[in-house]
């Protein structure tokens, strides 16, 4: 479910933006807007998720979306739509820090954990732009985007089964330093790559092809290859997780380098299935590394937490 | 800390993602062609992509 989300808020929004009659600079005006309150949202979600726990951050969630998706059909001027950001953006942080956490306390290997997301999750992604894309070659937008609102505001709700996870109280304040920052530089590099992969990827085949469902059949293409390839994998990553991230970064960034190469829907399809390839191994290689990361903070924090009382 | 690693990376996500709005804003308010912006935020994208394998050494 929250693939199949994600998938959407990937291939539709900025275009359903768009298709509300606003230009490309609103549109980056709205997205710019949207990250920078994201910063002060990642706070309250912080400090909300230590005392409300996983559960009920998902039904905040899910009632941020519905605010978001209720409020956007009425929103025809740019402060109305940075206005309605703010839900959104409280929606996101609300579902992606419990999310994380989530994950980072599983305590199988963090190569299985992220493999077997991969696989489940990837399956419900190449769903989410095959229905889509149908649905945009026969229905009205209108359609399209209560379909969408309708996934978004259930994803959360997917993971309310994780009610019996008890979340502990962290306790420290959060200092941030230019040295923690040079860090942790990385995540810089993945904002950009995220704005790449989902906001200008589907806008830059928008614009060649002036047809939301070639969107959706492309993003269907490379779902479809790493649908296929996530099954395999899983056999193949036994060894190990370095070599594994090595390999697939490799593969991940010149894939993606062919992206500009998309002029016709040939090259758009080939393209796309060279991305399936890449994103799959690297996906899962690059989460592996990630919730163990954090696995580890999580595991401090509570020894920390221990050790006081 | 969990809750400070979450913070500081959404935060440098936010970042990133401002970097490149920015830098297609900029690109958009001098006229370039959507297409030529586009291409130069994708291929930008794919060299970002290329420093993730950093996430073993943090």
């Amino acid at each position: 479910m929250r693939s199949f989300v994600l998938s959407l808020i990937g291939i539709f929004v900025p275009i359903f933006v768009l298709k509300q009659g606003f230009s490309i600079l609103e549109l980056i005006y709205f997205y710019t807007f949207y990250y920078s309150f994201n910063v002060l949202t990642v706070i309250i979600s912080l400090k909300l998720f230590e005392k409300l726990g996983y559960p009920k951050m998902f039904v905040l969630s899910s009632f941020f979306y519905f605010l978001f998706f209720s409020l956007f059909p009425n929103v025809h001027s740019l402060p109305e739509l940075m206005g309605i950001g703010i839900f959104c953006s409280l929606a996101v942080s609300f579902f992606w820090i419990p999310f994380n956490i989530l994950f980072a306390k599983a305590k199988e290997d963090k190569l299985k954990v992220a493999c077997k997301q991969n696989v489940t999750g990837i399956i419900a992604t190449a769903l989410a732009p095959l229905v889509g894309g149908i649905l945009a070659t026969m229905l009205p937008n209108y359609i399209l985007f209560y379909f969408s609102a309708f996934t978004f505001i259930l994803a959360p709700l997917a993971l309310f089964k994780h009610e019996r996870i008890k979340h502990r109280r962290d306790g420290k304040k959060i200092s941030i330093t230019l040295e923690k920052i040079k860090r942790y530089r990385i995540f810089v590099y993945e904002g950009f790559l995220k704005i790449s992969t989902f906001i200008a990827w589907p806008l830059f085949i928008y614009f060649l092809f002036s047809s939301i469902s070639v969107v959706g059949l492309v993003k269907t293409l490379t779902n479809l290859v790493i649908v296929i390839l996530s099954v395999k994998i899983v056999h193949w990553v036994k060894g190990s997780k370095e070599r594994l991230l090595d390999f697939s970064n490799k593969l991940y960034s010149s894939t993606l380098f062919l992206r500009p190469l998309a002029f016709t829907y040939f090259l758009a399809f080939t393209v796309s299935l060279l991305i399936g390839f890449g994103t799959t191994i690297f996906n899962i290689a690059y989460n592996a590394f990630f919730y163990e990361k954090l696995s580890k903070k999580c595991r401090l924090s509570f020894f920390l937490l221990g050790s006081s009382f | 800390m969990p809750t400070e690693f979450l913070f500081i990376r959404e935060l440098l996500l936010s970042l990133g993602r401002i970097i490149a709005l920015s830098l297609f804003g900029i690109l958009m308010y001098f006229k370039v062609d959507p297409i030529l912006a586009l291409t130069v935020l994708l291929i930008l994208g794919s060299i970002s992509a290329y420093y993730l394998k950093e996430i073993r050494d943090i």
